[in-house]
Order: structure tokens, then C-alpha cells, then sequence
């Protein structure tokens, strides 16, 4: 069963060289706060640091050293397109006054897309009508 | 004693066409005469090689601010609009000099900034 659920909203910006993984904390903390300010109501979000934890989540085991490079990237589902947007709009905050040499992808792809949830669900036998058609 | 050169300075980026400023700003004016003497051109050549600076790299010397801004031509695949690079403007493009290394006295070491690892 298809359900909307609300809107989807992402963005990334990219950390490399000496000091990146240091610096992607730093703009996690940044950004939630930023996001904070901005009265961000999410149902839920997601702060990944793509080459370190964005597949595996919490149960990425620790880096054994510093990757070369970093890509944060975040994600949040919200009840609203108005409320998605604000993610974009923080992360353009970031790159431009956030932390030194902050890459960024511009201009930008779609970055609030509309969510239909996928649900399992049962429905009573009653309730289907069977019909075969040939063409 | 040898430091990153993260630990005496920072630097930034920008982009017009498909040139790309880079500069490296001193922390301290006493760490300046150094970073001029190690961060030549020849030297960002080899953080920057010719696959990812395909023309000349210049450097120009603002003695009176203690910096130094590099002028890298051909380093943004072709222009911002046209890039297909995911950093299309080169922001982050200025991290990588910092990864060079000086030698600097060992009477500025209280001067020195970021992690003693570097």
C-alpha cells in the first residue's frame, strides 16, 4: 500500500586533505545547530560521512586512519516541501560560511523529492473482485 | 623542525573560468618568510600534478599580508558550468597544499597552530 508520507530533503558538501575527517565533526555540529535555529521539524534525519559510515551506520566499525577524502552528506523526512527545503538551505549556509575549503555540488540537482511509503499490508479476500480480461 | 604546513597557515580558494586561485595565508607574520621560502611553485606542482592542472601555476607574493596566492590555469575541468566534477568550483581544491611540509625554527614552535601530530 502506497502512503505520502511527506518530503524528502538531501544535500552533501565534501571535506579532503589533512584534517577532513576532524573538520566533518566539526560541520555536524555546525549543521544540527544551524538546523536548530532554522526550527527544522523533521520526523526523522541522518548526518553520513560518505567513505566512513554511510553504508554501514552505527555499526560502521571506527576509521583506522584519516580517509582522504570526506562527503557529508544529509538527509530528513519531513511532513512538508517548506520544511525539506530548509536542508539545501542550510547546507548552502555551510559552503559559504562554514569551515574552510567546504566543496560543494552547484548548482543543484533535486534536492527535496516527494516520499510515497511503501507499507505490507493485508487486505480481506472479500474486499478484491476478480476479473480477467484478454485483449 | 619539519611541521605540516597546516600548522603555520591556511588557505582558500576561488574560481573564475577555468582558473583557480589558490592562497596560502600565514598564521603569524614570522612564520611568512618560511612558508615563502618552501611553498614555490615547483613545489605546489607536486600536490597539484598535470592531470589536475593541465596549464601554468604562477605565484604571486603579498609580502605586506604574508601571503602567498597561486594562480593555477586550467584546474577546474573546463569551467564551473561545465565541470564534471563533483567539488565543480574548487572550494575544497585549497586543502590539499596544506599537506606540504617546511622547516621552520624551533623558537616558533609556541607559535604553531592544529594538531603537535603534524
Amino acid at each position: 500500500m502506497g502512503c505520502t508520507e511527506g518530503y524528502i530533503g538531501e544535500d552533501m558538501f565534501f571535506f579532503a586533505g589533512p584534517g577532513c575527517l576532524d573538520k566533518a565533526r566539526l560541520a555536524e555540529t555546525i549543521l544540527r545547530e544551524r538546523l536548530c535555529l532554522a526550527g527544522l521539524q523533521a520526523d526523522d534525519l541522518r548526518i553520513d560521512f560518505i567513505g566512513v559510515n554511510a553504508v554501514h551506520g552505527a555499526a560502521s566499525a571506527a576509521p583506522a586512519c584519516e580517509p582522504a577524502e570526506i562527503a557529508v552528506r544529509i538527509a530528513a523526512r519531513c511532513a512538508s516541501r517548506v520544511q525539506a527545503e530548509k536542508i539545501g538551505r542550510e547546507v548552502d549556509g555551510m559552503a559559504v560560511c562554514g569551515l574552510a575549503s567546504t566543496g560543494k555540488r552547484v548548482p543543484h540537482q533535486d534536492r527535496v523529492r516527494e516520499v510515497i511509503g511503501l507499507w505490507s499490508t493485508l487486505v480481506p479476500r472479500s474486499s478484491v473482485q476478480c476479473t480477467v480480461e484478454f485483449v | 623542525m619539519r611541521v605540516s604546513l597546516r600548522r603555520v597557515a591556511h588557505s582558500r580558494s576561488g574560481d573564475k573560468g577555468n582558473t583557480s586561485n589558490i592562497t596560502v595565508i600565514a598564521y603569524e607574520p614570522a612564520f611568512y618568510p618560511y612558508i615563502k621560502q618552501a611553498v614555490t611553485a615547483d613545489a605546489l606542482r607536486t600536490v597539484y600534478n598535470e592531470a589536475a592542472v593541465r596549464g601554468a601555476i604562477t605565484r604571486y607574493e603579498v609580502d605586506g599580508l604574508g601571503v602567498l596566492n597561486f594562480v593555477l590555469e586550467g584546474a577546474l575541468g573546463g569551467g564551473v558550468s561545465r565541470s564534471l566534477a563533483i567539488d565543480n568550483y574548487g572550494k575544497a581544491l585549497a586543502s590539499a597544499v596544506l599537506r606540504l611540509e617546511l622547516e621552520v625554527p624551533d623558537a616558533l614552535a609556541p607559535l604553531l597552530r592544529g594538531p603537535k601530530t603534524d
